[in-house]
C-alpha cells in the first residue's frame, strides 16, 4: 500500500506554497475534495452480483455437500411391519393338530361316522381357538400328524381304555365292538371317551400355549384364567431351561476331591443311558458330548459340609449350594465353538466325608429320601453319589453306579431343554409339544427384537442403519411371515425351522456392530468443530449480504421518491 | 492299615502291587492300548554364574479318539486343548510366555533346554494347521481368539494381519499352513500361569507342580512358560497317532547365598548352596498319582564334571572311578543331600574327554510325613562355561533421528566352536550354516537392497555368503515385511555383521498404542545353526523305560537362538492435533474466505478509507441509541455528546459489538444444544 496523504492531512501543503495562506482553509479543501466519487451503476451491479453468487453457491452447493457428506447412513426399515410384529397383530399363531383315526378292524362308515361325533364332542371341549385337534381317517396321514389313534376292538374290554405308547405318537383304544356308534346315533360314548382322552392328552400344551399367547403384546386377554399352580409351573420352568439354540455340548465332569476315583466307565454309562435320550432330542438341536476328570477338586472356601453324629452323614446346607461350584477350580469353561454348555457334575465326596447330603429343606423328610442332586437353573446339573469304601477302593466307578446319576441328569437335561413334563408317558409328545412351544417363544422373540430394534432407530437419530441390518430386518420379516404360514396349515417342523431362522436374524440385525460407533459423538463436539470453520466463513458473507440488501432497499425507496 | 482286616488287606496289597507293576514295567503296553498318560518332571541344573536352572516338564499323551459319533472321553488330557485340536485342527502349535531373557553366554546354547525352552520376551505362537490354504489364516484368527480367552491375555492381537507372518522355510520347514507371530511387550504374571497349571491333572495340588509358589517362581531372572502340542490324529496311518500336549516351565533363580561371601579367592568365589526348599520354599511332598512317572534330575554339564575331575586330582580325595552314584555323592566339589536312584552318563563320541551325568531322582516314595527336598551344598569353588552356540547373535539399531536407522545383526564366534568344528574340518569346503528368521513390523520399512554382509569386519559380496534368501517385502497396514536368509560362512569366522536400513514410517492416530511414547517393538529375530542338532544321549543302566525327559533330550532339536527385541522410537504426534488441525484449517480459510469476500465486495482502498474516516467522526450508532435509551429510562433529556468524546465511543462501540457477537453466539449455542 502507498503511503496515504489524507492520512496526515498537514503534512502535504507545508513545504510548499505561501505561509500566509491559513493552513486549516487548505486543510478543508482538501478534506471537501477527497470525499469519494459517487459509485458508477455498473460497479455496484457486479458488487451485488457478487454478493448473490457467494450466496448462491454457499447455499446451493457448499450447504447440499455438506449436508451429505456428514449425515449417517440410515438405510430404510420397514417400520410399519416391523411395529405390526411387535405388537402381535402381524400373525395370529394357530396350532391346528392333526389326529389321525385309525381303525383297521372297524368298518367305513362306522369309523367315519364316529370321527365326525368325537370331533364334534372335542369341540365342544376345547375351548380355546388357537389350538385345537383335527380328527381326519387314516387316508390322510401325512407327516404333520401329531398323534394316530388306534382304534382296536376287543371283546375282552368292558369300557374302552387308553394307552399312550412311551416311544411312538400313538394312542391306543381298545374297546368293545357293541360302543361302536349307529348310523342314526347322535352321540357315542366311545366318541366322547376318544375326544376326553385327545382332549387330556393335549390339555398341558394347550395352556401352556393359551399362557404364552395370553402373556405377549396385542392379545385380547385369555379367556380362561389359568390356575395359580399351573403359572408357577411355567414360570418355573422358563427360569430353568436354558437359551435356545441349535448345538448344545454336553459336558460330564467326574469331581473328587482326592486323586481317587481317577476313572469312571462313563463311555458304557453314556452310551446306554444319555445316547438314546439325545438321539430323540436330536430333531430339536444338535448334541455333543464331552467327559472328563478332574481330580483334587476342593470346595471354595464359603462351602462348608458340617457332620452330623446322629446319622453319621455329612450336610451341606440348602444356602450353600449357590457357592457349590467352584468355577475359579474346576474346569467348566464352555466347550469351544457355537452353542450353550451344559455341565453335568458328579461329586464323589472323600472317603471321610462320605455319606455327603443336602439339608433338606423342610426338616419333616424323612432320612430315606437323602437329596443329593440338584439343578442348577440354565447352567447345569449336580450330583453327589456317595459310594462305599469298597467301591472306592477300585479306583474306578463303575457303569452300574454311574446309572442313577446319569438318569437324574438326563431328567434335568430335559428339564434344561424346556420339555414340558405332560403328557408324562410319551416321550416323542413331550418333544413335539416342546417343538412348538419353541416356535411360539422364538415368534415372540424375534417379533419383540424387532420392536426393540424400531423403537431405537427411532428414537436415536444419530445411529446409522447399515445395509446388512436391514437385510438381516428383511430376512426376519420373510422368516417370520413363512412361519405363521407353515403354522396355519400344520407343519411344525418347517415352522420351527423359520422361527428359528428369524430369531438368529433378528438377533444379528440387533446386534450389528457398526450401529454403535455413532452414537458416542456427542452433538457439543460437532459445535466445536464447526464453528471455527462456520463462524468466520459466515459472518463476513451475512454483514455483506445485510449491508447490500439495505442498500438495494434504500435505493428502491430513492426511486419511488423520484 | 494294620489294623484292617487280612482279608481285605490281602487283596489290597494285590491290587496295589498289580497297579504298580502295570504302571512302571507295562506302561509301554498301556499307551498301545489307547489310555491317557500323564507324565510329570523336573530338571535342575546349577548355572556358572551362582544361578540355578529348574525345568518343569509335563507330558499329557492322549490316543487319537476313535470317531465316536457320540462323545469324547477324557480323563487325563485336558478338555480344552483336546476341542481346540478338534475344532481348528491344528498339526502343532507351541505357545509361550516368556519374561526376561535368557542369557546365552552364561547359560548355554547348545544343548536341548535352551535351545528348545529359550523363548523371546513376551508371547510367541506358532501353530501348523491341517486345513486347505485358502483356510488357514481364518483358523489362526480363531485360534488366537481362543487361545487368549484360555490363558487370559491378549493373543487376540496376533489375529491382525500386521502382526503375524507366515515364513516359508527357516523357521520350520512347511507347506505353507504355518503362521507364526509375537508380542514382544506382553506382561506374563500369574494369571497366564493359572490356567495353564488348570491343563495339569493334578493342577498344583501334589506333585512337582507343588513347588511354583508364585513369589519364588516370578522373582527368578527368566521365567518362560511353554505348551507345545503336537497331533498326528489328521494323519493317516501314523504308526503313533494321537495328541502330545508338552507344559514346561523354565525358570532361572537364584538361590539364598548366605555363605557366598565366604570367597577363595579374587575371582572365584563359592558357588551358593541351595536346596529345593530354599529356592522354591516348598518341598515335594508326593508324586500326582495320575502321573505314570514323575522323577526329579540333577544334570551336571561337561564343564562342570570336568572341573570335578580336575578338583578332584587337586585334592587327591578318593573319588571313585566310575562315576558311580555314592562317588557323586561325595565328590570334593560339592555333596548331595539325597542319594540319587540312577545316574546316567552322557554317550557322546566327539567329547571323549568329559561328558555330562544326570542324576535321577524318583519321587515316589515320598510323602507328605517324609518330604523330598534335594539339596547342594559346594565346598569348593567350582568354575566352569556352559556349551554355546556356535555363534553368539546379537541384535542393535545404527542411526540417530527419527527418520531412518538401520538394524544390525552381528554374530560373533564362541570358544566352542573351533573344537565343535574340529571334527567337520575334514572336509574342503568347510562352511558354517546358519539360517535368519526376521519380522519387521510394517512401519519399519526396511530396504532389503541395501544389506550388507561384513564378515571378520570385511564387507563381503551378498553371493559369497547368502546362499539362498526369501524376501516378502511388507505392505502397509496389511502385512509386516519377513526375511529369511540362509548363509554360509567359511569355519573359521571370528565375527559376522549383517546391516539392513530402514526408514521409520508414520502410522494412523488410530494406530498408536497407548503409551505410543515408549517406542515400539521389533520382535527378536531366529538364529538358526541347522548343521548342528542339539541331542544329549545318556547311557541309561537299564533300558527299560525311557523316561519323556530322556526321549527329550535324545530328540535332535534345532540349535537356534533368539536375539534381543529392539525397541524403535517413532515420531509419534500430539494427540490432540485433529482438532488443531480443523481448528487452524477453519482459522486460515475463513481468513482467505474472508478477505476474498472483502477485496471483491468492497470499493477501492483508498475511497472506502474515506468513508471509514467520515464515519469515525460520527458517533457510533449503537452507544448513541444506548445512551439514548438510558436517559428515557432516567427520563432526563438525552444530550449529544460531546464530538471531543468521539474517538473514545468509538472504541466503546467496537468493544459493544464484541460483546454482542459473544452474546449471540452463546445463544446460538444454548439454543443448538437443546
Amino acid at each position: 500500500m502507498s503511503p496515504d496523504r489524507g492520512d496526515s492531512p498537514s503534512a502535504g501543503p507545508k513545504g510548499f506554497g505561501p505561509a500566509h495562506i491559513d493552513s486549516k482553509k487548505i486543510v478543508e479543501a482538501v478534506k471537501a475534495t477527497r470525499d469519494p466519487p459517487p459509485e458508477s451503476q455498473e460497479s455496484i451491479d457486479s458488487r451485488r452480483w457478487i454478493v448473490l453468487s457467494f450466496l448462491l453457491i454457499v447455499s446451493l452447493l457448499g450447504l447440499p455437500l455438506w449436508w451429505k457428506t456428514t449425515t449417517v447412513y440410515r438405510s430404510d426399515l420397514p417400520y410399519q411391519s416391523m411395529y405390526h410384529w411387535d405388537a402381535g397383530n402381524a400373525c395370529d399363531p394357530v396350532f391346528p393338530l392333526q389326529v389321525v383315526l385309525e381303525s383297521p378292524h372297524v368298518p367305513v362308515d362306522q369309523s367315519q361316522k364316529l370321527l365326525n361325533l368325537a370331533q364334534r364332542a372335542l369341540d365342544e371341549l376345547n375351548a380355546f381357538s388357537a389350538h385345537h385337534l383335527r380328527l381326519v381317517d387314516s387316508t390322510q396321514k401325512s407327516e404333520n400328524t401329531v398323534l394316530t389313534v388306534q382304534l382296536l376292538p376287543t371283546d375282552a374290554a368292558a369300557s374302552p381304555t387308553a394307552v399312550l405308547q412311551p416311544h411312538a405318537t400313538s394312542l391306543d383304544i381298545a374297546f368293545a365292538p357293541s360302543l361302536l356308534p349307529s348310523s342314526s346315533a347322535t352321540s357315542s360314548s366311545l366318541a366322547s371317551f376318544i375326544a376326553d382322552e385327545l382332549h387330556n392328552t393335549f390339555l398341558h400344551e394347550q395352556a401352556t400355549i393359551a399362557h404364552m399367547i395370553a402373556s405377549s403384546p396385542g392379545s385380547h386377554p385369555s379367556s380362561k384364567p389359568l390356575s395359580p399352580e399351573f403359572l408357577a409351573l411355567l414360570e418355573d420352568r422358563k427360569t430353568r431351561a436354558m437359551k435356545y439354540s441349535p448345538t448344545y455340548h454336553l459336558t460330564f465332569t467326574l469331581l473328587t476331591p482326592t486323586a481317587s476315583p481317577a476313572n469312571w466307565e462313563i463311555e458304557a454309562a453314556v452310551h446306554s443311558i444319555i445316547n438314546p435320550l439325545v438321539r430323540a432330542l436330536s430333531s430339536v438341536s444338535t448334541f455333543t458330548i464331552d467327559t472328563q476328570v478332574q481330580p483334587y477338586a476342593i470346595f471354595s472356601s464359603s462351602v462348608h459340609p458340617v457332620h452330623n453324629e446322629a446319622q453319621s452323614a455329612w450336610f451341606l446346607d440348602q444356602a450353600e449350594l449357590g457357592a457349590f461350584i467352584n468355577a475359579a477350580e474346576w474346569p467348566l469353561s464352555p466347550s469351544i465353538g457355537e452353542g450353550n454348555t451344559i455341565n453335568f457334575l458328579l461329586y464323589v465326596p472323600a472317603p471321610e466325608q462320605t455319606p455327603l447330603y443336602i439339608v433338606p429343606s423342610d426338616a419333616t423328610a424323612d432320612a430315606s429320601s437323602q437329596l443329593h442332586s440338584w439343578l442348577l437353573p440354565q447352567w447345569g446339573s449336580a450330583y453327589i453319589l456317595n459310594l462305599p469304601p469298597s467301591a472306592l477302593s477300585t479306583g474306578t466307578i463303575s457303569a452300574k453306579d454311574l446309572e442313577a446319576p446319569l438318569l437324574s441328569f438326563s431328567t434335568h437335561l430335559l428339564a434344561l431343554l424346556g420339555l414340558p413334563e405332560e403328557p408324562h408317558k410319551s416321550l416323542p409328545l413331550r418333544l413335539a409339544s416342546l417343538r412348538r412351544t419353541l416356535t411360539l417363544s422364538l415368534l415372540h422373540s424375534s417379533a419383540s427384537t424387532l420392536g426393540a430394534l424400531a423403537r431405537l432407530t427411532q428414537s436415536l437419530p444419530s445411529i446409522s442403519i447399515p445395509k446388512p441390518a436391514a437385510a438381516s430386518v428383511a430376512h426376519t420379516l420373510s422368516s417370520l411371515d413363512q412361519a405363521c404360514a407353515a403354522l396355519k396349515i400344520g407343519d411344525f417342523k418347517e415352522a420351527l425351522v423359520k422361527a428359528r431362522e428369524a430369531d438368529i436374524e433378528a438377533e444379528r440385525a440387533f446386534f450389528d456392530k457398526s450401529m454403535v460407533g455413532q452414537v458416542y459423538f456427542p452433538d457439543e463436539h460437532k459445535v466445536a468443530v464447526y464453528l471455527p470453520l462456520l463462524g468466520p466463513v459466515a459472518v463476513p458473507l451475512i454483514l455483506a449480504f445485510v449491508k447490500e440488501a439495505k442498500a438495494g432497499v434504500a435505493c428502491l425507496k430513492a426511486l419511488k421518491g423520484v | 492299615m494294620t489294623h484292617l482286616p487280612r482279608r481285605i488287606l490281602y487283596p489290597f496289597l494285590l491290587l496295589l502291587f498289580h497297579i504298580f507293576f502295570s504302571a512302571i514295567a507295562f506302561g509301554s503296553v498301556l499307551h498301545e492300548a489307547g489310555e491317557e498318560e500323564f507324565s510329570e518332571e523336573l530338571l535342575l541344573r546349577p548355572l556358572p554364574d551362582q544361578k540355578v536352572l529348574a525345568h518343569f516338564h509335563f507330558e499329557t499323551r492322549a490316543p487319537s479318539s476313535l470317531s465316536d459319533s457320540y462323545g469324547r472321553h477324557h480323563h487325563l488330557f485336558p478338555k480344552a486343548i483336546a476341542q481346540l485340536v478338534q475344532k481348528f485342527r491344528v498339526k502343532e502349535m507351541e505357545l509361550s510366555f516368556t519374561q526376561g531373557r535368557w542369557n546365552y553366554d552364561q547359560w548355554g546354547g547348545f544343548d536341548p533346554i535352551p535351545s528348545s525352552n529359550a523363548k523371546p520376551p513376551g508371547v510367541e505362537l506358532w501353530a501348523v494347521f491341517d486345513v486347505p490354504q485358502y483356510q488357514v489364516d481364518a483358523s489362526w484368527k480363531n485360534l488366537t481368539h481362543t487361545l487368549s480367552g484360555l490363558f487370559c491375555a491378549s493373543i487376540n492381537f496376533l489375529e491382525s494381519s500386521t502382526t503375524y507372518s507366515a515364513p516359508e522355510w527357516s523357521f520350520q520347514p512347511s507347506s505353507g499352513s504355518l503362521r507364526y507371530g509375537t508380542l514382544p511387550r506382553e506382561a506374563v504374571c500369574t494369571e497366564n500361569l493359572t490356567p495353564w497349571l488348570k491343563l495339569l491333572p493334578c493342577r498344583d495340588k501334589t506333585g512337582l507342580s507343588v513347588l511354583m509358589h508364585r513369589p519364588s517362581i516370578y522373582r527368578g531372572f527368566y521365567h518362560s512358560q511353554r505348551l507345545h502340542l503336537k497331533s498326528s490324529q489328521f494323519d493317516s496311518g501314523g504308526l503313533e497317532s494321537g495328541i502330545v500336549l508338552e507344559q514346561t516351565l523354565t525358570v532361572v533363580l537364584q538361590p539364598n547365598s548366605q555363605s557366598a561371601s565366604k570367597t577363595y579367592s579374587i575371582e572365584t568365589k563359592l558357588q551358593p548352596s541351595w536346596s529345593l526348599s530354599s529356592i522354591f520354599g516348598r518341598k515335594v511332598t508326593g508324586r500326582c498319582v495320575l502321573a505314570k512317572s514323575s522323577n526329579v534330575y540333577l544334570q551336571l554339564e561337561r564343564g562342570l564334571v570336568t572341573e570335578l575331575e580336575n578338583l578332584r586330582t587337586e585334592n587327591m580325595i578318593s573319588w571313585a572311578d566310575n562315576m558311580g552314584s555314592e562317588g557323586l555323592r561325595s565328590n570334593p566339589g560339592f555333596e548331595l543331600s539325597v542319594k540319587p536312584d540312577r545316574v546316567f552318563k552322557e554317550v557322546n563320541s566327539v567329547h571323549s574327554k568329559s561328558s555330562s551325568v544326570l542324576c535321577e531322582y524318583s519321587i515316589v516314595k515320598y510323602s507328605d510325613s517324609e518330604p523330598f527336598d534335594l539339596g547342594l551344598t559346594w565346598k569348593l569353588p567350582a568354575v566352569w562355561s556352559c556349551q554355546q552356540a556356535p555363534l553368539h547373535a546379537s541384535r542393535f539399531l545404527m542411526g540417530s533421528g527419527n527418520e531412518r536407522g538401520a538394524i544390525a545383526i552381528s554374530l560373533t564366534s564362541t570358544e566352542l566352536n573351533e573344537g565343535f568344528l574340529g571334527a567337520n574340518t575334514v572336509e574342503d569346503s568347510c562352511k558354517l550354516q546358519v539360517d535368519i528368521f526376521q519380522v519387521v513390523p510394517w512401519y519399519i520399512k526396511v530396504y532389503f537392497h541395501t544389506l550388507q554382509v561384513f564378515v571378520d569386519g570385511q564387507p563381503q559380496g551378498l553371493t559369497d555368503v547368502v546362499e539362498k534368501m526369501h524376501v516378502s517385502p511388507s505392505e502397509d497396514k496389511v502385512s509386516p515385511g519377513v526375511m529369511e536368509l540362509v548363509l554360509k560362512f567359511p569355519c573359521g569366522v571370528k565375527s559376522a555383521t549383517l546391516t539392513l536400513e530402514f526408514d521409520k514410517g508414520f502410522l494412523h492416530i488410530d494406530e498408536y498404542p497407548p503409551d505410543a511414547n515408549q517406542g515400539f517393538d521389533i520382535p527378536s529375530a531366529v538364529i538358526s545353526f541347522p548343521n548342528f542338532l542339539a541331542s544329549t544321549h545318556y547311557l541309561e543302566e537299564n533300558s527299560l523305560t525311557k523316561t519323556p525327559m530322556l526321549s527329550k533330550f535324545q530328540e535332535k532339536s534345532l540349535v537356534l537362538s533368539y536375539t534381543e527385541v529392539l525397541l524403535v522410537p517413532l515420531t509419534t504426534p500430539d494427540f490432540s492435533m485433529p482438532y488443531n488441525v480443523i481448528t487452524i484449517t477453519c482459522t486460515v480459510f475463513a481468513l482467505y474466505f474472508g478477505s476474498l469476500v472483502n477485496v471483491l465486495r468492497r470499493r477501492v482502498g483508498e475511497e472506502e478509507r474515506l468513508l471509514k474516516n467520515r464515519a469515525a467522526r460520527k458517533a457510533g450508532r449503537l452507544p448513541q441509541l444506548l445512551s439514548k435509551l438510558s436517559a428515557k429510562l432516567r427520563g432526563k433529556e438525552w444530550e449529544s455528546p460531546q464530538s471531543s468524546s468521539a474517538s473514545s465511543s468509538f472504541s466503546s462501540s467496537k468493544l459493544m459489538l464484541k460483546v454482542v457477537i459473544v452474546a449471540g453466539i452463546a445463544i446460538f449455542w444454548q439454543f443448538y444444544s437443546k
